[in-house]
């Protein structure tokens, strides 16, 4: 633990942030790294039109706020994943309104491919309306644990980590979210086709 | 139709809902990252924590920077010369220092012995032949560099020497490369119609920014007279305060401790002698060191290559920068960075600094050893080519 180094030579995202506090262009890493990744979710949540945008703001805070990065933490991608969620919460009237229109429209026409394959749409299909309701109707605090865990594919500390609640906190909104999901889909029987559909 | 014993959840539901959301393309759009870089690019001004002055803070880095890896020479190439032609142009009030011809001094005068010795070296770059280079032609450099890497647990290792081949435009129009032994291969990228890429990582993807040229065997923009080369080292037109980031292992928050102008213009000194390679801006280099305040002779170091030499020396805020000479003939042989002594003369500040951050250091205060080597770099041959990636 003795010597010095300029931590330019590490290559994880704290080193990364701390050494573009001297050069902004070091910055280009962490966009990089994390653009394909937060475009992705962006894309989900608010669709093409709002997904550059709301991006582009979060990497510029990011950026700006870099002093503040907690060094602690060599992985960026909760603290990223934060600041978009802060970004995403000013398109959130938009966001409703997309799973509303989501919700009333019609599902997709004829399925082919392979019987396990078409099955698994089926589902995915049935299910899609009242998913769309259920994600419109949930609270925003909900809707961001939820879809952090499963369009961002964080874990619950690292959602913890990117909303700034207690890791307990990120349970309990998870599971009333799941359940206001499993209510929303009513009819549909999750673990199977609802009566429609077969 | 049979029930699927691994029937998804409600979460696996959402999920796949959440597949149906994605964009068609897996990279964001092209223009998203142009936007973002320049929107970047272009904050400086919002925060007290960014350089305010764009093309200074590669040039300020340089002799941190200098021996480590191919991208970071990239910077210096891209950074150094346009910063200081962009200030020295600009009408920013001169700060004390740049009043009269010699700085002021804020430390002891120069010893006998390392002016002696930069007297030397400059005696000796003078009678170097000027080579034949065409504008269109590469300065190509060899050299040898050991480095310093501070893993994830915190525990410092010394890698090299690992062989690098430079080829630097000598109009500074035409795009460089740096290739190493190691494999790695950076290009850097030349400044044409006054402008070069904006990142160092994907030249030829990035968009571009203005600069200005940074020749490597020309000497229109550097002065080769000592007074105003000692002017421009000073950086008349950089008002700011400087400082090091310096973050102990193991604390969450670092603190900014200031670097004297006498030690930036040693730096940058260190950095000029790697880009540019003209024999009168060098000689003009080493006279203008003997009369920067606070340098010292050292008499017997090794250079990145094992060389024996002779050292003109500045030691701040725990790392003594060394230029080292060939003994006998006080050829200018490369730049060294050593762990020194901590001891901190300028002001420090937790939080934000008032001015611009020049570099970021991990450094254990409490237990680092003096000796240990941060970076050295040296050159072994230096000749001129037609193209970038041809050896003499």
């Amino acid at each position: 633990m003795n010597g010095v180094s300029t931590d330019t030579h590490a290559d994880t995202d704290a080193a990364i942030i701390q050494a573009s506090l001297g050069d902004p262009d070091r910055f280009a890493v962490i966009y990089d790294r994390y653009a394909a990744t937060l475009y992705r979710y962006a894309h989900q949540r608010v669709g093409a039109e709002g997904a550059d945008d709301v991006v582009a703001d979060a990497f510029l805070s990011a950026f700006r706020g870099r002093g503040q990065y907690d060094l602690s933490r060599p992985d960026a991608r909760p603290w990223l994943f934060g600041i978009l969620t802060r970004k995403l919460a000013s398109h959130h009237r938009k966001e409703k309104a997309r799973y509303r229109a989501m919700a009333r429209a019609a599902p997709d026409g004829v399925l082919e491919g392979p019987a396990d394959e078409v099955a698994t749409r089926v589902i995915a299909d049935a299910a899609r309306r009242p998913l769309a309701a259920a994600l419109a109707a949930l609270s925003r605090g909900d809707r961001d644990v939820l879809l952090l865990v499963a369009w961002g594919q964080l874990s619950y500390d690292e959602v913890a980590a990117a909303l700034s609640i207690p890791p307990g906190t990120v349970g309990s909104r998870l599971n009333r979210a799941r359940r206001k999901v499993r209510e929303a889909l009513g009819g549909v029987d999750p673990s199977g086709m609802s009566e429609e559909e077969r | 139709m049979t029930p699927n014993p691994t029937l998804p959840d409600e979460l696996r539901l959402v999920e796949e809902f959440g597949e149906t959301l994605k964009p068609t393309g897996a990279h964001p759009p092209a223009d998203l990252r142009h936007r973002v870089m320049h929107a970047v690019r272009h904050d400086r001004s919002r925060g007290g924590l960014l350089p305010r002055t764009a093309s200074w803070p590669a040039g300020a880095r340089l002799a941190w920077r200098i021996g480590a890896p191919a991208t970071v020479a990239a910077t210096i190439a891209a950074g150094l010369i346009a910063g200081n032609v962009a200030n020295v142009a600009g009408n920013a009030p001169a700060p004390p220092t740049a009043e009269t011809s010699t700085p002021a001094p804020t430390g002891t005068p120069a010893p006998a012995g390392a002016s002696g010795v930069l007297l030397l070296a400059a005696q000796h770059a003078e009678a170097t032949p000027l080579a034949a280079a065409r504008d269109n032609q590469f300065v190509y450099v060899e050299s040898v560099e050991v480095r310093s890497k501070t893993g994830k647990d915190g525990k410092t290792r010394v890698e090299g020497p690992v062989r690098v081949r430079t080829w630097l435009s000598v109009d500074g129009t035409r795009d460089g490369l740096v290739t190493e032994d190691t494999g790695a291969r950076t290009k850097l990228s030349g400044c044409r119609n006054g402008l070069r890429a904006e990142t160092i990582d994907r030249p030829d993807t990035t968009p571009k920014v203005p600069c200005v040229p940074e020749p490597a065997y020309q000497h229109t923009d550097v002065p080769t007279d000592p007074d105003g080369l000692l002017t421009y080292l000073y950086d008349p037109a950089d008002n700011h305060d400087h400082y090091v980031w310096i973050l102990e292992p193991g604390s969450r928050k670092g603190r900014y401790v200031k670097i004297s102008e006498d030690q930036r213009a040693f730096m940058r000194l260190a950095g000029l002698l790697w880009q540019n390679h003209s024999p009168a801006v060098q000689a003009a280099a080493f006279r203008a060191a003997a009369r920067i305040p606070g340098v010292e002779l050292r008499p017997a170091v090794t250079d990145a290559a094992g060389r024996a030499g002779v050292a003109v020396t500045r030691t701040e805020i725990g790392v003594r920068e060394e230029l080292v000479f060939a003994p006998g003939t006080y050829a200018f042989l490369g730049h060294n960075s050593i762990a020194a002594e901590y001891r901190v003369t300028g002001p420090e500040h937790t939080g934000q600094p008032p001015g611009a951050v020049d570099s970021v250091r991990i450094q254990d205060l409490g237990s680092m050893k003096p000796g240990t080597i941060l970076q050295k770099w040296s050159i072994l041959r230096t000749g001129i080519v037609d193209r970038a990636g041809q050896r003499p």
